[in-house]
């Protein structure tokens, strides 16, 4: 008691100094490192009450964020951007080291019929539903087919990097971690595949120029690059050995700086290096002991910025319809997660559970939801309706991710 | 492209270039000695300086500053978390010992300054303060390569352990006493010490998993509250540093330091290189200054009271060896670009640089003539 009086008084003191100091330059450094420094010890205290690291560090995020307390400005959150796609490309790489096809529990090719099955039902429940929804009890925006056909689609995507946040958090292993993990990477994979196709066959009808050839390059070069990349790790720990978590460092920043340049996916190019030096050398587990001693301060910075970039007014404007979005998903991915888990002869846990760990969403979605926005004549409302649909699923997914793991005791 | 990137870039290729040398050449000779002391970083910078300006033409220096607060800090933490609870010991140490080091660095100081008031140098006292330093790393080196146990050296590595201790002392004083806006200053050290109690005292609730977490976020608050009070980050670094070590985890934060020690030795030594090409000043002035505090130092350091050295060994010789100066110029030199303190002029880096390879190359003869008369 007299500990939690003490650190409730410590983190209103650092509030204090966050409200005290101005913001300019000069001052973001500090102010920024206070707002971690809350955000972690917050964390740590809701841990306790089983609450995940990472929605606190989202919440936190959401409360100092330029659309709330604002004590950090839009421009400052933008210039976060290079440190926030480190983080991502970090967590990717670990996400793909963490993945084993060759001593893995699991078939590769049930992995493969549970996502692809789980997609193809996800994605057309939710586009049967939307279009009922449109026609029968007159929601407007829902008369669109190419709104119903992208917010379908986005409905099942997923975030890999709160899958990996949750496991790494609570160090579970089993079958579940096991299927939520690739299941989460090979959807994220399908996804960004069938955006772009869709993306390329309505964005004509608009007159634009989206192609889906230049995303499947883009896709395969990030692949092959990802494989160089791991090639170059497995060279260096294999004749050099010295200072490996420093290198990792300077590699991981190179790369995603090499990626961004070049229009790469990072995350496929990460995921595929871990995959590579895991399944492919014996380095996999290095690299995962390398950056697990400082993986919570990624988590940390990578979690905090994407709750600044939730936009709150968009929530608001929009919260009953988010609401009852969120939770048509829910229902939707319990029913695909089922009948996928049912066809593949998976037990009990899979059937029932799994959904729980395909909850949380990020970055894609995000993405994809800016890209309608620059393309499309209703683009502005589907892009307020897709921030608020995933700040909802971002806060909650870790939440129920955490509680199926508990309920399948994978989790120590 | 961006700065940032182009200096971490060159980094990695330094780094993995020399990791690789580092891993083969451990040999007992003096060319093994020299590449060790990792002076081929210098080399290094001067070549991303040439690299950049013919290619990229971007201002390195400026981006470069910018983490410069963050390496500042590091190097004050790391210096402050080497004194885990010697604060007390130190006071049980013989009389011998303090008559030696403060003979030592009042008369290495003062012969400093001389010299720089007598070439009409601009902030002489500031200059001395920051080339009368020294550090263990060489004697370590030393040791490693030609065999020589510890406590052949003991007396020498604990006055140079103690060294930089004095100087950031010195150096923190003065910080808070020159710069002009000192009520700003000294508001910065009680967000300082809010912070830092702050967070020990939460750390001591906690397990040691956090600790790395903590141990980063610290350092960033640490970097922050230099920028924001436009304050020394290195005497920032080495206050928090000694509290921080002094806390019940204080083991653990200092293993974390240290881990990324010598990351930050390579890293300072090419930012000295990118400034030696930036600014160049090769003067004979300059190098007459270097030769003259280099033999003003062997004299004071080494000559002048050996006889207080040969009471603290007793009857099993030791070797008295502590000419060298090490890094930690460098990082203050930075520290005073930094900060409030920029009156330091910029051809100090040439004069450090040729003082630092003298007294690295004497210190390396004297221990070889020494550990041949044990």
């Amino acid at each position: 008691m007299k500990q939690n009086i003490y650190n409730a008084v410590f983190i209103a003191l650092c509030f204090f100094a966050l409200y005290l100091l101005e913001n300019s330059l000069q001052t973001f450094p500090l102010r920024l490192g206070i707002a971690l420094l809350v955000s972690f010890i917050t964390g740590e205290i809701l841990a306790k009450a089983g609450m995940p690291r990472i929605s606190t560090y989202l919440i936190i995020g959401i409360i100092t964020g330029p659309y709330a307390v604002s004590f950090f400005s839009l421009k400052e959150v933008a210039g976060l951007r290079i440190i926030d796609t480190i983080a991502l490309s970090t967590i990717a790489f670990v996400a793909g080291s963490d993945i084993d096809f060759r001593r893995g529990s699991i078939k590769f090719s049930k992995i493969l019929s549970f996502s692809l099955m789980q997609f193809i039902i996800g994605f057309f429940a939710a586009l049967l539903i939307l279009y009922i929804m449109g026609q029968c009890f007159h929601f407007d925006m829902f008369n669109n087919i190419s709104f119903i056909l992208f917010l379908s689609l986005i409905l099942n995507a997923v975030s890999p990097a709160t899958t990996v946040a949750v496991i790494k958090e609570t160090g579970s292993k089993g079958k579940l971690t096991d299927y939520v993990l690739s299941t989460a990477i090979l959807k994220d994979f399908t996804i960004i595949v069938c955006f772009s196709i869709l993306l390329s066959l309505l964005d004509v009808q608009e007159g634009g120029e989206a192609s889906v050839t230049n995303v499947l390059t883009e896709e395969l070069f990030s692949a092959v690059a990802g494989i160089a990349a791991g090639l170059g790790v497995f060279l260096y720990m294999r004749f050099v050995k010295v200072n490996l978590g420093v290198f990792l460092f300077l590699t991981i920043i190179i790369i995603t700086w090499v990626c961004r340049e070049t229009h790469l996916n990072n995350l496929m190019v990460f995921i595929t290096a871990g995959i590579f030096l895991n399944n492919f050398t014996r380095f996999g587990s290095m690299v995962t002991e390398s950056i697990d001693k400082n993986f919570n301060i990624i988590l940390l910075i990578f979690f905090f910025s994407a709750g600044m970039v939730i936009d709150l007014k968009a929530l608001m404007s929009m919260f009953g319809l988010a609401v009852f979005i969120a939770f048509l998903r829910v229902a939707i991915l319990y029913v695909s997660c089922y009948i996928s888990a049912t066809f593949i002869k998976e037990d009990f846990k899979i059937k029932h559970l799994s959904f729980m760990g395909f909850l949380g969403q990020a970055g894609v979605s995000i993405g994809f939801a800016k890209i309608i926005a620059s393309i499309f004549p209703f683009g502005e409302i589907f892009q307020t309706l897709v921030l608020a649909i995933v700040g909802i699923n971002q806060v909650v997914g870790p939440v129920m991710f955490r509680f199926a793991l508990k309920k399948c005791k994978e989790i120590k | 492209m961006n700065e940032f990137v182009i200096s971490i870039f060159f980094l990695l290729i330094v780094f993995i270039g020399a990791a690789i040398f580092s891993a083969k050449t451990k040999k007992p000779s003096v060319l093994s000695f020299v590449l060790n002391l990792e002076l081929e970083y210098i080399i290094i910078g001067v070549l991303i300086y040439l690299l950049n300006d013919h290619y990229f033409k971007t201002s390195i220096q400026n981006t470069t500053m910018t983490f410069i607060s963050i390496a500042l800090c590091f190097m004050g933490m790391l210096i402050g978390t080497q004194f885990k609870y010697k604060v007390l010991l130190l006071l049980k140490v013989p009389r011998a010992f303090w008559k030696y080091i403060i003979s030592t660095y009042v008369f290495s100081f003062l012969a400093i300054f001389i010299i720089f008031y007598f070439f009409n140098y601009k902030a002489p006292y500031l200059s001395a303060i920051i080339l009368n330093t020294g550090m263990p790393y060489s004697l370590t080196l030393f040791g490693r390569l030609f065999r020589v146990g510890p406590s052949k050296l003991f007396n020498s590595m604990l006055v140079l352990s103690i060294y930089p201790a004095i100087a950031l002392v010195h150096y923190s004083v003065y910080f808070f006493i020159q710069v002009a806006d000192s009520p700003q200053q000294f508001f910065s050290l009680f967000w300082l010490i809010i912070f830092t109690v702050g967070i020990i005292s939460y750390e001591s609730q906690q397990t040691r998993k956090i600790i790395n977490t903590i141990s980063m976020i610290f350092l960033f608050i640490l970097a922050g509250l230099s920028v924001c009070f436009d304050v020394s980050p290195i005497a920032m670094g080495f206050i928090s540093g000694i509290i921080a070590a002094n806390s019940p985890f204080g083991d653990i934060f200092s293993n974390i330091y240290q881990s990324f020690e010598r990351f930050f030795y390579l890293f300072i030594y090419m930012i000295l290189g990118f400034f030696l090409m930036s600014q160049p000043y090769f003067e004979i002035t300059y190098i007459i200054t270097a030769v003259l505090i280099f033999f003003s130092l062997l004299f004071i350091r080494h000559f002048a009271f050996s006889h207080l050295f040969a009471q603290l060994h007793g009857k099993s010789r030791e070797i008295q060896s502590i000419v060298s100066i090490g890094v930690l110029p460098g990082f203050l030199l930075f520290d005073s670009f930094f900060t409030g303190l920029s009156m330091v002029p910029l051809e100090i880096v040439t004069v450090y640089l040729v003082l630092y390879i003298l007294t690295e190359i004497t210190n390396y003869r004297i221990l070889v003539n020494e550990t041949k008369h044990l």
